[in-house]
């Protein structure tokens, strides 16, 4: 498999991190057995034991975390393995933090516990009741629901309706000898981003030392979606037993919209707390409590989420709507431009803090094939016109409204 | 105006100690190499905060639920339009909070600071409150208060204080509710207004790459000289016992939800003493109901609870309990498995080799807590609301030993003061 490294040396952080992105389409299998994975692969490993000798050999080590996860970026899913520690610099005793750091996540990726050649039966059971759990509890908070659904009418032919976490069907069909097969193909044929952010180490002989097996393999391409075309708006209403209700909608845009003209674009229009749909929707006309936009780049996509009270859904929806016809007619002030500018710059400036921002910021440029540093991502921001923004604007079509409401309504 | 330095070399991180003359006191942490930069204005006025003394008045006020959360909604505005649109020309991320014992008012930037804290401290410092911006903001805030109508987290916890707590008024939802919001008037806002936001009852937390002349500069400018005038409010008094040991609710939610809360008697000390105490009974949260106990091992094992489990201290301005949420098919089982643990807990529970380990932990927390200009004004106005400061936790875990942490579980660990919220399916029956 192909690897690419991703190094950020500085001495600007008190803690180190270490992190593999294993990248692949977004199937439904694939979400489902990644999501039980790593779940499965955090219950042990040979050399450090079960889960709670695991976290007591981390809290030794200055409270480091080791994170296993499974994310979906736009139609691929990025199965991650994390650490974050503390710098050696402040160890008490002189002691190395970085190293056992990396071995505890070695041994939990490359040596899990298995029986049979599989992994354990007990841990693959229970961790499939959790996850089931999981996938259920996904209607709890409405908020996250409502977009959930939302994404899974607008993208019904896509594998993008899928969330991170897989499906239940897929999830009963999984077996220890199933879950051992995905695992192992998994390390041998993805494509690998590995990421470091701290004082600087010679990233590539540790990550030889630490995962010597991670080398050969086919290297898997990253999905990016085609546009779609949309034949008239899909609009969805169901009704809960809640109190306030939700209202979510799914735009396109053109594949070949300019990155950086769709994130200013969206800060002006709904992805900032001085956007038109905070400033006027909220704001102004008391429509909601919440009401933001956010692009994902992968699915060429803008999604707007806001909650509402039931009786203000055609209202809310029209503001919304007129919202964006303004800035199709071109009607952005100097003002707003110029600040939607002022508070994109602010926020890439400010990555250089965040481990997290940073991480994120680099697998979506790995995968986007966004080639800009910091600078270099300002500098495109900063020659950007008021028309490019307009052009977006233009070229959004609305896709699906989805309405979750209450019970009676 | 006198400034103090306060250095901590070990975690190589120093604070100035301003005392403006205006009453306020300024901190401020410089991050040299950072590009972030963050400052916070706190209030000691909350959810709490319910019965006081007028402004140089002998006269008595009963503020309605709610209103400490409306004021700091209102303060966003001015006569000339609303501080985002203010930040709005620096690129800062600013945002307010209030809790049951404080309101914040905060920004994060990584350029224009100190355009940006004059935006703070001149909407903090001039409030702007007529009867019809009061009446619009109803409908905002009416709407924030059914959004947390429909979060089984908030209403899963907010149950759980009503049955820990008799009469303290942490038990009431800090946003108040539609009803008591339709009481407040613009005067009121302004009568609280004078009581809280008195120079004396603020503090500013500043930190980031920063030019402290600067800092004062604006300080000078946007902080006029105060009389200040003592504070006297009555908060009700919380006996040593709990209101209920259970209490549920139905939602729509897939498994029930539990919250389970251990009431800590232990809340009224400050700075050392506090630092010593939070300290200690994270440490024993950790020991007996992290990740690595035996305790979480056993529950997990047997699918009693899974990894949403949590298991914090929260603490505030005289309240303060041990919390443990999470999904359970089983919350009363779970119950009894903590009950368990406070009845047999000893000093043989806790071995100085695992001690050691959690004080390692909670050492890179510390540290990792220091690294962000955010967290950092955070931690520092929260420390320094107890009467600490952002080193009080550093300095504690050099002295803590095994005895404290024992002291603390014989009188936090009690079966009596221990109680049950849970959000309960719809699938699940009405029965305890």
């Amino acid at each position: 498999m192909r690897i690419t490294y991703h190094p950020i040396f500085t001495n600007n952080f008190k803690f180190n991190s270490y992190t593999l992105n294993f990248l692949m389409p977004l199937t439904e299998e694939n979400a489902t057995y990644c999501a039980l994975l790593a779940q499965v692969l955090k219950r042990g490993c040979r050399k450090y034991g079960e889960m709670d000798q695991i976290v007591g050999v981390l809290e030794s080590l200055y409270g480091a975390s080791v994170t296993i996860s499974s994310d979906k970026v736009g139609e691929n899913l990025s199965f991650t393995v994390q650490c974050y520690c503390m710098d050696d610099r402040f160890a008490v005793e002189g002691e190395e933090v970085l190293g056992p750091v990396l071995d505890v996540l070695a041994q939990l990726l490359m040596h899990p516990m298995t029986e049979k050649g599989v992994f354990r039966a007990d841990f693959v059971e229970q961790e499939k009741i959790n996850h089931a759990d999981l996938i259920r509890s996904m209607i709890n908070d409405k908020r996250v629901y409502s977009m959930i659904r939302c994404k899974e009418i607008m993208f019904a032919d896509s594998t993008y309706r899928f969330t991170g976490s897989g499906t239940l069907s897929c999830l009963q069909t999984i077996t220890p000898e199933s879950l051992f097969e995905f695992y192992q193909n998994l390390l041998q044929n993805s494509s690998l981003l590995i990421s470091y952010i701290g004082r600087k180490i010679d990233l590539c002989s540790y990550t030889q030392h630490y995962f010597p097996e991670l080398c050969q393999g086919k290297d898997l391409p990253v999905v990016v979606s085609d546009f779609v075309n949309v034949k008239g708006a899909k609009c969805v209403e169901e009704s809960y037993d809640v109190a306030q209700g939700k209202l979510c909608m799914g735009y396109r845009f053109e594949k070949d919209t300019d990155y950086f003209a769709t994130r200013l674009f969206n800060v002006i229009y709904g992805g900032s707390p001085t956007s038109k749909l905070f400033s006027h929707v909220r704001e102004e006309l008391s429509l909601c409590y919440y009401c933001s936009s956010a692009i994902d780049p992968f699915v060429h996509s803008m999604f707007i989420s806001s909650g509402i009270e039931f009786d203000k859904y055609e209202v809310a929806k029209k503001e919304i709507m007129a919202q964006l016809d303004d800035m199709k007619q071109g009607k952005i002030s100097d003002e707003e431009f110029e600040n939607g500018k002022i508070y994109l710059m602010d926020y890439i400036l400010g990555m250089q803090d965040l481990h997290g921002a940073l991480l994120s910021d680099a697998l979506r440029n790995h995968m986007l094939h966004i080639t800009e540093d910091i600078q270099g991502q300002i500098n495109r921001i900063q020659n950007l016109r008021k028309e490019d923004i307009i052009s977006v604007a233009n070229c959004l079509q609305l896709d699906t409204v989805y309405f979750l409401k209450g019970n009676g309504e | 105006m006198t400034i103090k330095c306060i250095e901590n070399q070990k975690v190589e991180g120093k604070y100035f100690l301003i005392d403006h003359p205006s009453g306020i006191k300024i901190y401020y942490y410089p991050m040299p190499g950072k590009s972030k930069s963050a400052a916070m204005i706190a209030t000691k006025f909350g959810s709490i905060n319910r019965e006081f003394k007028k402004y140089k008045s002998d006269e008595w006020m009963t503020v309605p639920d709610g209103i400490a959360h409306f004021l700091e909604h209102k303060l966003f505005e001015g006569p000339q339009g609303n501080a985002f649109d203010y930040y709005a020309k620096t690129g800062a991320k600013a945002n307010a909070y209030t809790s049951n014992d404080r309101t914040v008012y905060y920004f994060i930037t990584s350029d224009h600071f100190y355009d940006s804290l004059d935006i703070l401290l001149r909407f903090v410092k001039h409030p702007y409150f007529t009867p019809e911006n009061v009446e619009k903001e109803k409908g905002i805030i009416g709407q924030e208060i059914r959004m947390y109508d429909d979060e089984p987290t908030w209403q899963g916890y907010i149950s759980l204080l009503q049955a820990l707590y008799v009469s303290n008024p942490v038990r009431i939802d800090i946003a108040g509710t539609v009803e008591s919001i339709s009481e407040i008037t613009d005067e009121m806002l302004y009568d609280c207004y004078k009581v809280f936001y008195n120079n004396a009852n603020l503090t500013l937390c500043i930190a980031g790459d920063l030019d402290i002349e600067k800092i004062i500069e604006i300080c000078d400018r946007q902080l006029p000289v105060e009389e200040s005038d003592p504070i006297v409010q009555r908060i009700a008094e919380e006996p040593h016992k709990i209101n209920n040991t259970h209490c549920f609710k139905h939602m729509d939610v897939s498994k029930d939800l539990f919250f389970i809360g251990i009431k800590d008697n232990d809340v009224n000390l400050t700075g050392a003493e506090w630092a010593k105490h939070e300290l200690s009974v994270k440490i024993l949260q950790m020991l007996l109901f992290g990740e690595s106990s035996s305790f979480f091992k056993r529950l997990y094992q047997s699918g009693l609870i899974n990894s949403d489990f949590s298991a914090d201290y929260e603490n505030g301005v005289g309240f303060g309990l041990l919390l443990f949420a999470g999904e359970s098919d089983q919350p009363e089982k779970v119950l009894c498995e903590i009950k368990k643990i406070c009845a047999e807990f000893s000093e043989t529970m806790i071995s100085e080799e695992d001690f050691r380990r959690i004080r390692n932990a909670l050492y890179g927390d510390m540290i990792r807590s220091l690294d962000n200009a955010e967290s950092l004004v955070n931690k520092f106005v929260s420390h320094r609301l107890m009467g600490g400061d952002v080193f009080s936790l550093i300095h504690a875990i050099n002295d803590i030993t095994v005895n404290d942490i024992v002291t603390v579980g014989k009188s936090l660990l009690s079966t009596d003061q221990i109680a049950l919220s849970v959000i309960k399916s719809k699938e699940s029956g009405d029965q305890e």
